[in-house]
């Protein structure tokens, strides 16, 4: 598992920060402050057997593991991804991209984590790899 | 509050749905008749008329969620005050289980809680693509 940012060049006034390996504890306020999130670019394509979710918060991440653990934790946006080869898997199986062509604010910071189940169920961490990449802001 | 779905173009198996003033009351099924694959392709969440709270729009793997308690497949965030457009381009997003989407729009943050509807009128656009057995 790694989580690293990467500027997107000079005349880019963009970030992107990876995660290789989403798993059900958060990565909390991954661009330090509040942000705004521009896309998303999933890959479940490790994944053979099972949809995966990711789950984004709009929190500064004090006390989100906690409350992830307690299931008290409300994500603000649950994305899913299929599996690979399941019925209606994307036509690149196993990636999906979203974006907000208008952005969309986190004003307390961003986090976030992946399951394997819908809804706010954190109980199962992804099987395999599941990786994100995310465009936000550039860092102030 | 009522949603209408627009053929854009049989040959394509895309629709348009607009959902008028969508609530913690649910629109079910609302590509129906896409009965072998769905794939949300577009929302578009315009709050510009509901400045009170940020809402959020609840999409269920469902033809008949109970709102409050049906875990949802998908949530999507719409800022207070503004439109927020979401673009789910290549495949989109699919809802395999039951090949039906239900939608409602509440106040509390994503996954399975929260009953109580928008202060204001939010109104819902979805496109979608899909195909039938």
């Amino acid at each position: 598992m790694a989580l690293t940012t990467t500027p997107l060049g000079r005349k880019v006034a963009f970030d992107m920060t990876e995660q290789t390996v989403l798993s059900n504890v958060p990565d909390v306020n991954v661009r330090a402050g509040p942000t705004t999130l521009y896309g998303l670019d999933l890959d479940n394509t490790t994944t053979s057997s099972s949809a995966n979710w990711i789950k984004l918060f709009d929190d500064t991440g004090d006390g989100l593991a906690a409350a992830v653990v307690g299931n008290t934790a409300r994500p603000d946006i649950i994305i899913p991804v299929v599996a690979v080869g399941a019925v209606g898997a994307t036509p690149i199986l196993g990636r999906l991209q979203a974006m907000w062509p208008e952005g969309l604010p986190f004003t307390n910071g961003l986090c976030w984590l992946a399951s394997k189940a819908a809804g706010n169920d954190f109980a199962a961490a992804p099987d395999d790899d599941f990786r994100v990449q995310a465009v936000t802001a550039e860092a102030a | 509050m009522g949603g209408v779905t627009i053929p854009l173009a049989d040959q394509f198996a895309s629709r348009l749905h607009e959902a008028k003033t969508l609530t913690a009351t649910p629109l079910n099924d609302i590509f129906s008749e896409f009965d072998a694959t769905v794939k949300v392709k577009t929302v578009d969440i315009d709050a510009t008329a509901n400045t009170g709270e940020d809402v959020f729009v609840k999409f269920y793997d469902d033809v008949a969620p109970t709102v409050g308690t049906t875990l949802a497949h998908m949530v999507l965030k719409g800022k207070a005050g503004v439109v927020t457009p979401c673009v789910l381009p290549g495949g989109g997003v699919t809802f395999p289980t039951n090949v039906a989407v239900s939608i409602a729009c509440v106040q509390e943050k994503g996954g399975k809680e929260g009953t109580t509807a928008p202060s204001g009128v939010v109104d819902v656009k979805i496109f979608a693509e899909g195909t039938t057995v």
